[in-house]
């Protein structure tokens, strides 16, 4: 018995994420509950990663989402797709805060601090759709060996610049290297990315 | 134009930087300064932006179930008192006299688009009734797909990867329901067998010979899926790939090219 899956198989339902920002415009919350059900893993993902607490990731993404509501007529099509642009937003709110706990823990107030909890498995159960759990499945895999396969100096510095939110001259300090070396290192290793995921991205139009 | 980076050329390099935010702030200036008004470069941001969201997938995490709720709780809180606000812009607007002429030529205009709209309704009426039974058509195939599909979702699954080294290698994720007793196969990079060949899934005994299971095929896209696998002992340790004739084989007729240890559940 075998079956192909269908490309487009990512959506929950047939409508567009440009489609639902639009409505998301009108006010309509059913819009905006898909377009939760769709990224809030892809989320919750980069503000856990970014921040490194549950707690604040679900406040992070919970302030992205709601950021997104207001803000939705903002959204600029030819700048990307719709997920890249919720990224954004929650990537930024999760730095900010990083960055603000750092002035905190710079100022001796342990307040922003504390340990940061094992990450957490993958619950299927408590996504919605089984075509989305697979989909999720496997972009992560193949976004994980996409930066596993980059030579180590260039993996190094795309997490430092994602992650941690570090300025391309903030690596060179970090890391004791040129400046130079760190945005071609930058430059290179996204290039790489950009041919191993292109078949991966969440707007195929692109 | 200045242009501190020295050409078009170089701006391009920057939409990497640019788009991990890693830019110092002169050289994001002169990436938006060419941004706005080159296509080019739009679509080399549209394509990094792209894969800083994909890059964001790389970890499992997926928030709690509550978190949801609370999102819907905001916005209907936030709705309620942006109501509140234009209603009192609204009550500010009425005070204000608008010209009776420029009423009267909405009004007309009303009625020219309201005839305009009853011919076109009844058109896309006649149409709706064609698309009508095609979607429910779909949505019975679909349903149906689904219910096969949601298996994967149960609490008791567990995922095994079947992989080799390299990012654009094949692999194949068994999703393995140990409560039923079933598992569902999904692949990806998976090229196609040979002519007159299939895949074959094996399932690994703690001791003995490999048990023969589902036999399978991809599309041309590299993507394959099996639902409804038996898996007649729970003690089995892993799952292996073969390609075997397009019947599939009693056993393996080479070494598996892909294998998964499932491990503890």
């Amino acid at each position: 018995m075998s079956e192909i899956m269908a490309p487009s198989g990512r959506k929950l339902s047939g409508e567009s994420d440009r489609n639902l920002l639009a409505r998301i415009v009108g006010g309509d919350e059913a819009a905006l509950s898909e377009l939760y059900d769709r990224f809030a893993a892809t989320l919750f993902s980069v503000a856990f990663r970014v921040s490194g607490e549950r707690a604040d990731a679900e406040e992070i993404v919970l302030d992205s989402f709601a950021q997104a509501w207001r803000e939705a007529g903002k959204f600029r099509q030819e700048r990307g797709s719709v997920v890249a642009w919720l990224c954004m937003i929650c990537r930024s709110r999760a730095l900010d805060l990083v960055r603000a706990r750092r002035r905190r823990e710079r100022l001796g107030d342990q307040a922003g601090s504390g340990a940061s909890e094992a990450r957490a498995a993958p619950a299927m159960g408590q996504l919605d759709g089984a075509d989305h759990e697979m989909e999720r499945s496997e972009r992560c895999w193949v976004v994980a060996h996409a930066l596993q396969a980059l030579p180590g100096p260039q993996r190094q510095a795309i997490e430092l610049a994602y992650y941690e939110g570090l300025s391309q001259s903030e690596i060179a300090d970090r890391l004791g290297e040129p400046l130079g070396t760190v945005k071609t290192r930058v430059r290179a290793a996204m290039q790489k990315l950009r041919d191993a995921l292109r078949p991966y991205y969440f707007e195929p139009n692109l | 134009m200045s242009e501190p980076t020295g050409g078009p050329g170089r701006v391009l390099d920057l939409a990497p930087g640019y788009a991990l935010g890693a830019l110092t702030p002169e050289e994001a200036r002169a990436f938006e300064h060419e941004l706005a008004r080159s296509p080019e470069l739009q679509r080399e941001l549209a394509e990094y932006r792209e894969v800083c969201a994909l890059l964001a997938t790389a970890s499992g995490v997926i928030p709690p179930p509550a978190l949801k709720t609370r999102l819907m709780d905001r916005v209907r809180e936030d709705k309620a008192v942006s109501l509140t606000q234009r209603r009192a812009e609204a009550r500010e607007r009425r005070r204000g006299i608008l010209p009776r002429l420029v009423v009267g030529a909405v009004l007309a205009a009303a009625v020219i688009l309201a005839v305009g709209y009853r011919q076109q309704a009844a058109r896309l009426r006649a149409s709706l009734r064609g698309a009508d039974s095609t979607l429910a058509e779909r949505t019975s195939r679909l349903a149906a797909r689904e219910a096969e599909l949601n298996a994967i979702l149960e609490p008791a699954v567990q995922l095994v990867t079947l992989t080799t080294a390299g990012t654009a290698s094949p692999v194949v994720q068994v999703f393995w329901d140990r409560k039923n007793n079933v598992a569902l196969l999904h692949s990806f990079q998976l090229k196609p067998a040979s002519a007159g060949r299939a895949y074959q899934l094996w399932l690994l005994p703690r001791q003995g010979d490999p048990i023969a299971s589902a036999v399978f095929n991809t599309g041309a896209d590299g993507r394959g899926l099996v639902s409804g696998i038996p898996i007649p002992d729970p003690r089995i340790t892993g799952f292996a790939l073969t390609e075997e004739p397009a019947s599939g084989s009693p056993r393996p007729s080479s070494a598996p090219f892909l294998v998964g240890l499932a491990g503890t559940p």
